[in-house]
């Protein structure tokens, strides 16, 4: 019984020895609310929604001067205006990240607006802007403990990809498995690999490839994101396809195919239906 | 040898006027009768022109041939062809021959609604050469009372039957209705007895059961914060808190399945 009230009185010490996190303000939790409501309007493609709810996160920020939600948010509203086509704007946004002389503006988010521009101009097909907003990017960066220094090798991986350098793209990728692996993003860890295993292609490698591929489709499907499964399984097919196995070729074009139907991934479903018929189906 | 003495002037010259007096009186009959002739344009010169039908239901000898209202012959003759048809020969006076055209046609009608049945001669059109003499018109019989009823029969029958089964059923309906509203009368009843007591209730009771159950949860919410906070739960419980959305280095972030609303 003495043991009882003992264990009782100890865990009782114990509970008042430890640090509570500091209550938010009012403004903080009504911030939180709208972003929380832009992420959901966000991943249900109701940009317009996601774009108000954010810009409303935004300005609770803004209103008590809450650097890292401003961050933040700036980043978040950028994001939707590119969604939403309006290029011009998103670029300003990012620029007032970008540019903030608030010393408590962390450096890692500057890291992540100018990863973002480099994103930009990597998909408007301007390589060189793209390497500049990289290489400042790093800058902000630092070390790799940088939470986006695992995409940034990857980033840098496309780009020395499109310039035709794969000794320069399997390094970067092979630095950005590292950092994304011990990071547990498996996602980036995936993108690492597929970025491998499009060196590869690129070298002729096909059966290296293709356990490139597998092993970046592992990791896609434990992160059930079905656009990088076809992918995974588009580039396995073609590294199939090169080496002459085309019934194995076409199974993994037909999963690619059902996996892209099954979320109406058109580019994806394109890209199948482009290789089943490439490869005589 | 005369029985009688004929003294008496009077007497004088009888056979004479008796003669006389026949011969006036013969010359006015046959005045009278071509007066009458006349009057009945039994001299006047004629056509005759025929048609031909299947009956001659109707169609009567003598039976007036009329254009425009206006008199212009009769049906002279109706005979059985050999072929079971009837051939009806009218006879028209000659002076209206001039309308009676080759594209003209005759019809048999009837005059108003309890009227003679006539036979009626559509005018030709000028340009239509005149119709010679034995020649045949066309012919149509306009649709009697008899048979304009017997259509519209054959056209309402459905109807009536469907009207008559509309009735049927609404017969029926009629029968159920005091029933039905009694029971739509219980069920008002019972309503707005509810409706009283659900008044009743949230005038009352509702509001302090509000306030309650949202003190309640407010009390609760404390205590779950408080409890959240409070180390080591702490740190098993995640704070809500605004994240960055995630900005795929590969190139294909973009929400897949949900079609962007701009």
């Amino acid at each position: 019984m003495n043991r009882v009230i003992l264990s009782l009185v100890f865990a009782l010490l114990l509970s008042a020895c430890g640090s509570a996190p500091a209550p938010r303000s009012a403004t903080d939790e009504a911030a939180i609310q709208w972003d929380r409501r832009g992420q959901e309007a966000y991943r249900r493609g109701e940009y317009q929604e996601a774009l108000a709810a954010y810009e409303e996160a935004l300005r609770r920020y803004a209103s008590v001067e809450h650097a890292e939600g401003t961050g933040i948010e700036l980043l978040n509203v950028a994001m939707v205006e590119s969604r939403l086509g309006n290029r011009e704007r998103a670029l300003q946004v990012l620029d007032q990240v970008l540019a903030s002389r608030d010393a408590a503006m962390p450096a890692r988010f500057k890291a992540e607006a100018a990863y973002r521009r480099a994103h930009m101009d990597i998909e408007a097909g301007n390589a060189v802007g793209a390497s500049s907003w990289l290489e400042r990017a790093q800058g902000f960066c630092g070390d790799a403990s940088c939470e986006v220094a695992g995409r940034l090798q990857n980033m840098q991986a496309r780009l020395a990809l499109l310039r035709g350098d794969i000794t320069g793209a399997e390094a970067a990728a092979r630095r950005g498995l590292d950092i994304n692996h011990r990071r547990g993003d498996a996602l980036e860890e995936a993108n690492s690999l597929r970025l491998l295993a499009d060196g590869a292609s690129r070298r002729a490698q096909y059966p290296q490839a293709l356990t490139f591929y597998e092993q970046a489709l592992a990791l896609d499907k434990s992160a059930a994101e079905p656009t990088k499964i076809t992918l995974d399984l588009l580039g396995a097919s073609r590294s199939l396809a090169a080496q002459g196995k085309t019934d194995a070729a076409v199974e993994y074009a037909e999963r690619a195919r059902r996996v892209a139907d099954s979320v109406n991934d058109d580019r994806g479903r394109e890209q199948a239906q482009a290789l089943l018929k490439s490869l005589g189906r | 040898m005369a029985i009688l003495q004929d003294d008496d002037a009077r007497f004088q010259h009888l056979n004479r006027k008796l003669g006389i007096f026949l011969l006036i009186a013969a010359a006015g009959i046959v005045l009278t009768l071509i007066s009458i002739g006349i009057e009945q344009k039994l001299f006047t010169p004629k056509t005759r022109i025929f048609f031909v039908t299947d009956s001659g239901r109707d169609i009567v000898q003598g039976m007036a041939v009329k254009l425009s209202g206006f008199n212009i012959g009769k049906v002279k003759r109706l005979e059985l062809s050999e072929q079971a048809r009837v051939r009806v020969t009218l006879e028209i006076n000659d002076e209206y021959m001039k309308w009676v055209r080759k594209d003209s046609k005759a019809k048999l009608l009837k005059e108003g609604v309890i009227g003679d049945n006539v036979i009626e001669v559509e005018p030709g059109k000028e340009a239509s050469p005149a119709l010679a003499k034995d020649s045949e018109i066309a012919f149509e019989r306009e649709m009697g009372m008899g048979q304009v009823v017997g259509d519209l029969y054959e056209d309402l029958k459905p109807l009536i039957k469907d009207l008559r089964s509309a009735v049927h059923h609404a017969d029926v309906l009629l029968t159920d209705l005091p029933g039905t509203r009694a029971r739509l009368d219980a069920v008002l009843g019972s309503a707005q007895r509810n409706f009283t007591s659900l008044e009743k209730v949230t005038a009352s009771e509702l509001p302090a059961a509000v306030r309650g159950g949202r003190e309640v949860v407010e009390n609760s919410k404390k205590v779950v914060d408080s409890l959240s906070r409070t180390w080591p739960i702490s740190n098993n419980v995640e704070q809500p808190k605004a994240g960055v959305l995630p900005l795929d280095s590969y190139g294909t972030d973009a929400p897949v399945g949900a079609a962007p609303k701009k």
